[in-house]
Formats: C-alpha cells, structure tokens, sequence
C-alpha cells in the first residue's frame, strides 16, 4: 500500500497520483500498476439537454402570427389593401427569421442561422423602400450598412465558434472590427452624399479601439493574468 | 401492519419532492446514488433478475413524471426496468428522453451495484432499503438466504399503503413558526469542470477511530464531520483571498423517521444548517465543533421540526399557490429556491448514518457507498455512509480544484484516523491538474 507523503492518506492501488494534491505516488516496494483495476468506470455517461426546442420555436411562431394576422385583417378592412400592417408583418416576419430557425432547424449551423436572417433585414428595408417608392438611399447605404457588420459580426462568430480565437483575443477581434466598421461607415455615408471618401473622424473611434485591442491581446499572452481575471470573474 | 392496498396509477408528489423537478438542471440534478460494493463481481443477468424479481415491492417507484396543469405527479410506468452499465460521471439528471422511463436507475460495474434515484421520488433512507432489498434479492439468485427485516424488505411481501404516504402531510399539524432567516452564505469556487463531468473523492475509514475521536471531542459523529468539513472551508475562506466575512453553513439532512413513526420509502427528511460567522472574529476548531454541536442539539429535536415541517409544508397549502399553473409555479419554485435554497449554504454533508446489514448479506458486502449530485451553486457536497465496521466519505464535486476535499480528509488524518483515497479521476486525462 502506498500513501501521499503530502496528505497522510492510503491512496488505492489504481492511483498514480494522490486525487488531493496530485502528488506523484514513489513506492519502490509497490509501483503504480496500470493495470491495477479502476474503482470507477472509464466509459462516460452522455448528458443531453432538455429543452424542447421545437415547442419554443413553434409558440414563438403563434406568439408572432397572431398580432400580424390581426393587424393585417384590420388594415385590409379598412382600406382594402395591405398599408401600414406591410410595415408591421415586415417586421414581424424579420424577428421571426432570425428567432426561430435556432429552435426549429435540426442540424443547427451559423450559416443556416445568420444568412437568411441578414437577407430577411435586407428585403425588410427593400419593403420599406418599395413602400416608400424611394430605392435611390437603398442600394448606396442600406446594402453596404447591412452587409459590412454582417460579414464582421459572421467572421467573429465563426472563429469563436470554430475555437480560432479565445479568451481575450475574443474581445480584441471585436475592438478591432469595431474600429474598422465605424471607419467603412463613414466612407459608405461619405461616398453616398457624394462627398470625398476618406477617413476622418472615424479614425478617432479606431485609434481607441486598436490601443485597447493591444492591451487585450498583450492579456491573452500572460496566463497567470488570465487565471487570475478567471478565478475572480468566473460566472 | 397496514393491510396492504389496490395498485394505484397515480401519486401527488410529497412536499418535499415538489421542488426537484423545478430546479432540475444539467448542474444540479437532484439525483443521489446509493451502492454496494460486493466482494464478488456481479453477475448483469442474475441483477436483473433480481430487479424484476424487486419491482413488483416497491410500486412507489414504478413510476414516471408527468406535468399536470397545477403540479407535476407521478404515473405508474409499466415498462420492464433495466439495468445499465456504470459510468465514470454518474448521476446525469433525466432528460426528455428519460421521461418515460423510472425516475431512478439501477447500475452494475465490475463488483459494484448501484441505484442512482431522482430526489423526487425517494430519499436516503427509502433508497437504502431498495438497495438492501435488491441485493438481497440478488443473493438469493446465488443461493444465499437473507432474511428480512431492519430495512430489508420481503420481496413477496405485497407493498402496503404505509410504505408510499405521504408523511409531511401526517405529521405536519401544527402551528407555523417561521424558521429564522438566514443570509446568504459563503460560496466555494473554483474552475468548474466540463460539463459532463464528475469530480468523485471517496475517503474510507475505520468506524471505530472516528467514532472514538467523536467520543474524545464529545460530539456525534455526524457533528465530528460537519464541524471539521466547517472549519476547513472556513480555513480556506480566510487563506484562499476571498476577501468575503460571509457565514459559513453547511447543510445537513436529517431523517426524521426517529421522530416521527412512519414506516413510508419516500422522502420524508428536513434540512438543519449549522454554521458559523466570520465577522464576528476567527475561531479554533474546538469553538467550531462546540457551535455545531449546540446547533444540532438545539434544532434535531421534535419541536423544532414540528415547527420546520410546518414552516415548508405551509406555501403548498396557500390556496392562490395551488391555483397557479405549473409554468408559473415553476418560475416562483426556481427563484425561491435561488433565494432562499442553495444560497444560504456553502456545502451538503448528508450522514445516512449506520445502515445495518444481516451477517449473510455483510459477508458478501464489502461496503456501502453515497454519494450526492452535484448542485448549480455549490461546487462540493459529501455524503456519508456506515457500513461493514466502515465509514465512507463520499465527496461529488463540479470544480477541478480539490482544496476542500484535501483539508478535509488531512484533518481526518491529524485527528488519528487513517483515511484510503480513491478517486473516478484520470490525471492524464486532467491534464495532470
């Protein structure tokens, strides 16, 4: 029998290391034999998660459908075309693509997700701009408006969710793609009311944001800073 | 004896297991597990046997659970139960999947037998007697008699109406005095582990060491226990740069079928949490043994838990409460206990105390195991158990680091009795942390 020269106890046989303190067990008398039988199983038990998803999805639905039937039906009563409701059964249905594909889908993706919620706002403003009989502000800065934080927001996801980026750096990719959004947003509002593009007081949002990146990322670098904001923080 | 009564399809739940399947998470099953270790390895077909052989006992647990409008409730469930294999991260709450099966599941490992219950449907008490009961059973299959009696059931016996009341509901008569208020308390943290995973530290020691330093402080052995598991948080709570006075409490189940005389297998146990102040300066250990063993004098008395069974048992009778539909009752269920439940305590330590065993059954027993889920805030609870001469300290954990666990078991260890360590833990696994 061996025990921990640290805690005092008799640790099992099975034990390479103490399970308290994770000091290393030295007998020369008795070393640690791999096979020595496990007092605990190794195979694991897989926890599966029980929310019932497609119900959320479904009374999302309902919750969703019956403001936009009713406003439609009184819209449709009163001036026997669809008016005002368009706007309100617009904006119904843009919640509605961007809620519940997460809970109906199957095999969930981000793609699957966020591209048919980004084209639904996309078609939402083109409602809005049909309604209106006014594109001309469409193409020139609702697309690029749209697009830009989309595809910013979409890369960001994507290298978290693949686990490309972690912990701090999280943060200093969205700093960095913040910066350079509000940079691409004053070009885009530049270039629409024709003026000249190129950056000004952007650069006074983008200049912050990449100083604090830095600091973000010199803070990923440092484990033991990271184990300590983790220990305090944690939730 | 209670005459024995027809089969019924349907329980109400009791007063005390209304709340698990409200606060019921991935984090904090509510589910406990009892097992024997045996001498022998098991045999998975002659168990299996010897559950169907067990079931038709213990119709109580036959059962599923169902939502109602107002409540959930318990449906008799006919499908065959099974065992399974055991697993290195046990007690995994019971998923949608689960629903339509038993609340409770039976598991063999290589010379283990386990029963791992839902806390709705029974206590320690009512899963140590199914545990003995099936592992008597199982004996049998092998040609060795154990007679019943003292918490072994006979399987041929027909199950009476005593066995499965509802005993709050009996004994709860009283005038309500409300229990006092308790702030929140002290929280151990730490780096929780994945998700799926189980930390388990089993420490076995001698009975008579620790019953001897209990006798030499002057204490129970359950107050020993309590009061070294106490000083050692507290002692990690001014080392470990908390920088928080907040009280130290541990919560401590008692089975209050000593109190009150009821022959029932579901639950029927209320909570005392001693614990001490650490504002109000540093204390020895001597001190903190002294205060829980005052608290536990003070508060394991009938009156008292006349008064804490009528003070739990009072929402459940409040007229606006049972009209509630379940969703909402759920959501007030969740937030009180958030509130009031698990916040008002570091940790668990549950003494199941000594569960005798026949000498036919003790001579194929090694020893008996428990062990407590894991909870949402809580990262360590510890059960205890009694058995074969052995006192087995069970600690289930949620957290990585094992501080508590070792100054715990160190303690032990100063106090002169000798402690074995096992664990479910691969440190190569763990990344040798």
């Amino acid at each position: 029998m061996s025990y921990c020269v640290h805690c005092g106890v008799e640790l099992d046989k099975s034990e390479k290391r103490c399970p308290l303190c994770q000091t290393e067990v030295i007998n020369p008398r008795e070393p640690f034999d791999e096979k020595a039988v496990r007092p605990y199983p190794r195979r694991l038990d897989p926890i599966t998660r029980q929310i019932n998803r497609r119900f959320i999805g479904s009374l999302i639905t309902i919750v969703l459908a019956f403001p936009a039937l009713l406003c439609g039906a009184i819209d449709f009563s009163q001036a026997g075309r669809l008016t005002w409701s368009a706007y309100v059964i617009g904006a119904l249905i843009l919640v509605w693509s961007w809620t519940v594909p997460y809970y109906l889908l199957r095999r969930r993706s981000l793609s699957g997700i966020f591209i048919p919620g980004v084209l639904a706002l996309l078609s939402y403003l083109f409602l809005i701009a049909w309604l209106q009989q006014d594109l001309s502000w469409y193409l020139p800065l609702a697309l690029p408006l749209v697009l830009m934080p989309a595809a910013l927001i979409f890369l960001i996801i994507a290298l978290v969710w693949r686990r490309l980026i972690r912990g701090f750096a999280i943060p200093a990719a969205v700093l960095i793609a913040a910066g350079l959004l509000i940079v691409a947003i004053e070009l885009v509002l530049k270039h629409a009311a024709g003026g000249l593009a190129r950056p000004t007081w952007s650069l006074y949002a983008l200049i912050p944001c990449l100083a604090l990146a830095t600091v973000c990322l010199a803070i990923a670098r440092r484990q033991a800073v990271l184990d300590e904001i983790k220990r305090r923080l944690h939730l | 004896m209670t005459a024995p009564s027809p089969a019924k399809t349907w329980y109400r739940l009791d007063n005390a297991a209304k709340i698990y399947p409200a606060i019921m998470r991935t984090r904090h099953t509510t589910v406990f597990r009892l097992a024997a270790l045996m001498r022998e390895p098991v045999n998975p077909d002659q168990l299996q046997q010897a559950l169907d052989m067990t079931m038709p006992r213990f119709p109580q647990f036959a059962v599923r659970l169902r939502k109602g409008i107002f409540w959930y409730y318990l449906e008799a469930c006919h499908k065959p139960a099974l065992i399974e294999e055991d697993v290195n991260n046990p007690l995994r709450p019971w998923s949608r999947a689960d629903a339509k099966s038993h609340l409770f599941r039976v598991r063999y490992g290589d010379r283990r037998i386990t029963v791992e219950f839902f806390h709705a449907l029974t206590d320690g008490y009512g899963a140590s007697v199914f545990l003995r009961t099936l592992v008597a059973a199982y004996l049998a299959l092998q040609g060795v008699a154990c007679p019943a009696g003292d918490g072994i059931l006979d399987v041929r016996d027909t199950p009476t109406e005593a066995e499965r009341e509802d005993a709050y509901k009996r004994f709860s008569n009283f005038k309500v005095i409300h229990r006092p208020r308790e702030t929140r308390a002290f929280r151990l943290q730490g780096t929780l582990l994945p998700g799926q995973m189980l930390s388990i530290i089993c420490g076995v020691c001698p009975a008579d060491p620790v019953s001897q330093a209990a006798r030499r402080f002057k204490v129970s052995v359950t107050e020993l226990l309590v009061g070294v598991y106490l000083y050692q948080i507290y002692q990690i709570q001014q080392q470990g740069g908390y920088h928080t006075e907040r009280p130290v409490r541990v919560s401590v189940p008692i089975n209050v079928r000593r109190f009150y005389p009821s022959q029932t297998v579901r639950n029927f146990a209320l909570y005392a949490n001693p614990g001490i102040e650490p504002a109000y300066g540093s204390y020895s250990f001597e001190e903190v043994l002294g205060l829980v063993h005052h608290f536990m004098r003070y508060t394991i008395n009938e009156k008292y838990l006349n008064a804490m069974m009528c003070a739990n048992v009072a929402p459940e009778k409040s007229l606006l409460l049972r009209i509630s539909p379940l969703p909402i009752k759920n959501l007030a269920m969740r937030l009180v206990y958030t509130w009031t439940g698990e916040s008002r305590f570091t940790s668990t330590v549950s003494n199941l105390g000594v569960v005798n065993l026949p000498p036919e059954m003790a001579s194929h027993v090694e020893r008996l195991e428990f062990m407590l889920g894991p909870s949402r805030y809580n990262p360590v609870n510890c059960a205890v158990i009694s058995t074969n001469g052995q006192v087995v300290i069970q600690f289930s954990a949620t957290m990585e680091e094992t501080d508590p666990q070792r100054a715990f078991f160190r303690h032990l260890v100063r106090l002169g009795i000798p402690v074995r360590v096992e664990s479910n833990r691969d440190w190569d696994e763990f990344g040798g942390k």
